[in-house]
């Protein structure tokens, strides 16, 4: 097999949304160089420009200018300020008096479209769990865009949310950042230069799937073992592929002297290609873990083996650790009142963001549900009250931020959203009120400058919810006797 | 009531919380003086002409308050006879941590003599029930009855996935009518110090899985193991209805027609049963003796049924049940239940929900909409709020729950009833509940507005009592926050 497969084609391989695929690809022929495709070109013509003025403008990047504006025009960010600012020709001017701007609501935990609503057995596509380490599958593979969860998360102000593959497995799968506009398929849902995410979970979930089934891991120890093991195999297909890259270069410089044939390429391996590209920056790694001791215990396999962790989710015990959380600028996803449903879980406490935050750490509030979703904000609030109850000072910003770009940042985006600043995507949500109230309504959900949500029109039904409701959100009437 | 609570009420003074808003379920007062004294709330008295207002609902009752003095007291400490609210007020001449003893407190009145708003932040640790009587100043802080939690596993289960530690489900038993969840209750769970910091001053534990899961009893979260409830004492029997339930059937083969079947065959055979007067049977009965007539009171009407159904469909199915047995029916869930709300009203069946759960969860729930409460208020249906519907437990967003359903419609007022009064009514505990002159003091001192996310109970009473709002949350982060330092 005569090739000349390059370093670069392991990213080609691994880093599917990179959209960095460089021009040696055209030189190779395609068998040669299976490669999924990238994100969906933008076809829709592009938004007309929205004004928000009068409102309050929380930007989650510093400032809060009350009253304030942002004009949203062709998708992005273009102005956001103080005071007044004239419509742009053909905008659409929202008066927020009273009103409250901020960035969308970014979740880095959600299992939407994996595990979507109504429950159905055919539809649980969140676990391959049929053997602990599946760095192979991809979430987006199994995400139904139908889940009537998606539309409701948008409704209440979520614009991004990363789908990631289930715990059951140490190493899940790859994961899936998405933005939540309307869409036939999960790949048109992509969030476009997104990094793809790295699913891993260490504790009590996969020794005890697989202990259950007599495997390997039924323990802590087997956990970490599992996870040495496998990065070790990483590390060996990388070095063949290494190797293969240096006898290919010298076959080339020595082509033509000594005749002889290119050296073959090593057999690709999918998962190990996701572990390589993780290991080489190029996946962000997410690790499900719950106890203080558990992380470290990846931080000390992140270290053996040399990669970095990007953060842990469900970290309910991060507090523990919060200054070596934070020295190694690990972020933490966690929530602000669910604790003990698990022993890993029991040490879960609603200060627990706050503790982080004073460590100089990142917090970020996550769901791990599609009900929980909604109320991001409301949850960071009461992270918020409960801290300050402790004595510790929280600002707005930085509250906000727990939901916004922190989280933006733990998934590779925060070039691109999750503050309110000139050039970002036009993911802006307006609130009827300080969106950490429990009162708080959306107003106005743009995506990429686009409605998504607006109060008083219906949330736009998805294929399966079309005629399965006695009145459905279109308006539609199917039984004369109900009354609203 | 029990003995340690008894003592502790007799030994301790009036407490009085000055300048505090009031809200009732029924009005809000914007400032009040209110008098806690023998275990009940002595007095609430108005400091102003009553200017109420509602800031959501925008619906207010300027009337003072509620029923007179005399409540029917069933706790036999009656003694406090109040002279009307309105005028009688308490003049405490020890500020601070005296517990002056005082004569006739009922009619004297209480002079505002600028005492300082030292009492203590309730910071203490320890579990005692401390007679901490004097003047609490309420200013800026909101006053509520203690919230009760109506469908919990508090005490009987500790950790969802550790099965030594979860006695609230018996498994692979669809109909267990003389299972009494509560012979396994803790009083000294981890959690109930956790629940009762977030408001919570009673909880209904109720048994989980199963058609007919068995009983469930009401408990004060005192957290003292004399507090421990008379399990042989049933609040109610509890089952479901839904496809879950139905699945979980085995033999029942999951069709809703099978569960039904089922349910008929018990009570058929517990009617039987009992007519037998312990005769010989004329046929084999479908359940143990004990578990029969573990169903009399249902069958008399006496004990409620509370039964778990989201479909339309399974809400008709489980009135009309009622109706043809005579069943006192409450319905749990009803995600579907605003297409039956005219339904429930008139057959008077009250409902327990969980705002923020209205989702298309599954095939039952396809028609869930975030503003159930409101319709269902709306309609004249009883309404109670949980948060126990979820798949995991945790009390202390009871007032976020009732928050939610403000925020979708429902009136201010419904919110709180249906978190503190409602419940003790369809539950026959009506001395607790209510912030009324007469009642029972479980009352909750709230920083702010109740059911916002910023709030704290400052205080927690339970009968008069002041309880410690510590617990095992609150002192991992003053470990750590210290060794943060």
């Amino acid at each position: 097999m005569r090739s000349y497969l390059s370093l670069a084609v392991l990213c080609t391989l691994a880093c599917a949304s990179s959209g960095n695929q460089g021009t040696k690809r055209a030189l190779l022929p395609p068998a040669m160089t299976p490669t999924p495709p990238g994100d969906m070109p933008v076809t829709k013509p592009a938004p007309p420009p929205v004004l928000i003025k009068n409102a309050t403008v929380m930007t989650a990047a510093g400032a809060i200018h009350s009253p304030g504006h942002v004009l949203i025009r062709d998708g992005r960010i273009a102005a956001v300020g103080a005071g007044d600012l004239a419509a742009p020709a053909g905008a659409r001017v929202v008066d927020g008096k009273g009103m409250v701007v901020t960035p969308g609501i970014i979740d880095t935990h959600s299992h939407m479209g994996v595990y979507p609503m109504p429950a159905a057995d055919a539809h649980q596509d969140g676990n391959e769990a049929t053997a602990p380490t599946t760095p192979e599958v991809w979430a987006e593979h199994g995400i139904w865009p139908q889940d009537p969860a998606i539309a409701r998360a948008a409704a209440h102000g979520v614009t991004t949310v990363q789908v990631l593959p289930g715990s059951a497995n140490l190493i899940g799968g790859r994961s899936s950042t998405i933005k939540l506009k309307p869409a036939t398929t999960a790949r048109a849902m992509r969030f476009p230069g997104a990094p793809q995410g790295l699913k891993m979970a260490c504790g009590e979930n996969p020794k005890r799937v697989y202990g259950e089934k007599g495997r390997s891991p039924q323990t802590r120890m087997g956990d970490i073992a599992g996870f040495r093991a496998a990065f070790q195999s990483a590390i060996e297909y990388r070095r063949k592929w290494q190797a293969y890259e240096r006898d290919l270069e010298d076959y080339k410089n020595n082509e033509k002297s000594d005749g002889e044939d290119a050296p073959d390429p090593p057999d690709r391996d999918i998962g190990l290609d996701t572990l390589t590209a993780m290991m080489d920056g190029k996946i962000l790694l997410h690790i499900h873990c719950y106890r203080a001791d558990d992380m470290q215990n990846l931080l000390d396999v992140a270290q053996e083996f040399g990669f970095r962790i990007r953060s842990f989710h469900h970290a309910v015990e991060a507090y523990k650790l919060a200054r070596r959380l934070a020295d190694e600028n690990v972020a933490v996803s966690t929530w602000a009142d669910w604790w003990g449903f698990k022993m890993e879980a029991f040490d879960g406490i609603p200060y627990n963001a706050a503790l982080i935050a004073a460590a100089k750490g990142r917090p970020i509030m996550h769901s791990d549900s599609s009900s929980e979703v909604r109320y991001l904000p409301q949850q960071a609030a009461k992270a918020r009250a409960a801290g300050e109850s402790l004595g510790l000072k929280l600002s707005d910003d930085e509250v906000l931020r727990w939901v916004t770009a922190n989280a933006a940042w733990a998934l590779g985006i925060d070039g691109q959203t999750g503050t309110l600043e000139v050039g970002k995507m036009g993911d802006v949500v307006l609130w009827s009120t300080s969106p950490f109230s429990i009162y708080a309504k959306t107003k106005l959900v743009l995506i990429d400058g686009e409605v998504i949500y607006e109060d008083g029109k219906p949330i736009r039904p998805t294929d399966f919810e079309l005629g399965t409701s006695a009145i459905d959100r279109t308006g539609t009437k199917r039984d004369p006797e109900v009354k609203l | 009531m029990n003995a340690i609570l008894l003592a502790a009420s007799l030994l301790a003074a009036p407490t009085v919380i000055d300048n505090v808003r009031v809200e009732t379920g029924t009005t809000i007062i914007e400032s009040a003086t209110v008098i806690i004294d023998q275990g009940r709330v002595l007095s609430i008295t108005p400091n102003k002409p009553a200017s109420s207002a509602t800031p959501q609902a925008g619906r207010s009752n300027a009337t003072s308050t509620a029923a007179p003095a005399g409540q029917t007291s069933g706790a036999g400490n009656g003694t406090a006879t109040q002279a009307g609210y309105s005028n009688g007020a308490a003049t405490q001449a020890g500020h601070g941590n005296g517990a002056p003893t005082q004569a006739g407190y009922s009619n004297s009145a209480a002079t505002q003599a600028g005492y300082s708003n030292g009492a203590a932040t309730q910071a203490g640790h320890g579990n005692s029930v401390a007679t901490q009587a004097g003047h609490i100043n309420g200013a800026g802080k909101v006053l509520t009855a203690g919230l009760i939690e109506t469908r919990s596993q508090l005490g009987v289960a500790e950790v969802l996935l550790e099965q030594e530690s979860v006695d609230s489900t018996l498994k692979d038993a669809p109909f267990s009518p003389a299972f009494r969840v509560c012979d396994g209750f803790n009083p000294l769970s981890v959690r109930l110090p956790i629940a009762r910091a977030g408001g919570i001053t009673s909880v209904v534990v109720s048994p989980e899985g199963g058609v007919i899961s068995g009983t469930g009893c009401w408990v004060d979260l005192v957290g003292t193991l004399a507090s421990r409830p008379d399990a042989s004492k049933p609040l109610a029997m509890f089952g479901g209805i839904t496809s879950r339930d139905a699945s979980r059937m085995g033999d029942g083969g999951g069709a809703r027609g099978g569960t039904w079947l089922a349910i008929r065959q018990i009570l058929d055979d517990a009617r039987l049963h009992r007519r037998s007067g312990g005769r010989p049977l004329e046929r084999m009965m479908s359940l143990s003796s004990l578990q029969l007539e573990a169903l009399y009171p249902v069958l008399d009407g006496k004990l409620p049924l509370v039964l778990t159904a989201h479909r339309a469909t399974d809400i008709l199915a489980a009135l009309e049940l009622a109706k043809a047995e005579k069943l006192r029916l409450v319905i749990a869930g009803a995600s579907e239940g605003w297409l039956v709300a005219a339904k429930l009203k008139e057959a008077r069946v009250p409902v327990i929900i969980q705002p923020s759960e209205q989702l298309p969860y599954d095939f039952d729930q396809l028609n869930a909409r975030d503003d159930l409460p409101a319709l269902l208020e709306r309609a004249g249906v009883t309404v109670i709020l949980t948060t126990g519907l979820a798949d995991e437990q945790n009390a202390r967003r009871l007032r976020l729950e009732a928050g939610l359903a403000v925020a979708n419609g429902m009136s201010r007022e419904a919110a709180l009833r249906a978190i503190t009064s409602t419940p003790a009514e369809v539950f026959d505990h009506p001395a607790q509940g209510s912030l009324e002159p007469g009642k029972r003091a479980d009352l909750v001192l709230w920083s702010g507005d109740p059911f916002e996310t910023s709030t704290l109970a400052e205080r927690v009473w339970i009968e008069g009592n002041p309880m410690s709002l510590d617990n095992r949350q609150r002192q991992l982060a003053d470990r750590y926050l210290r060794e943060h330092d």
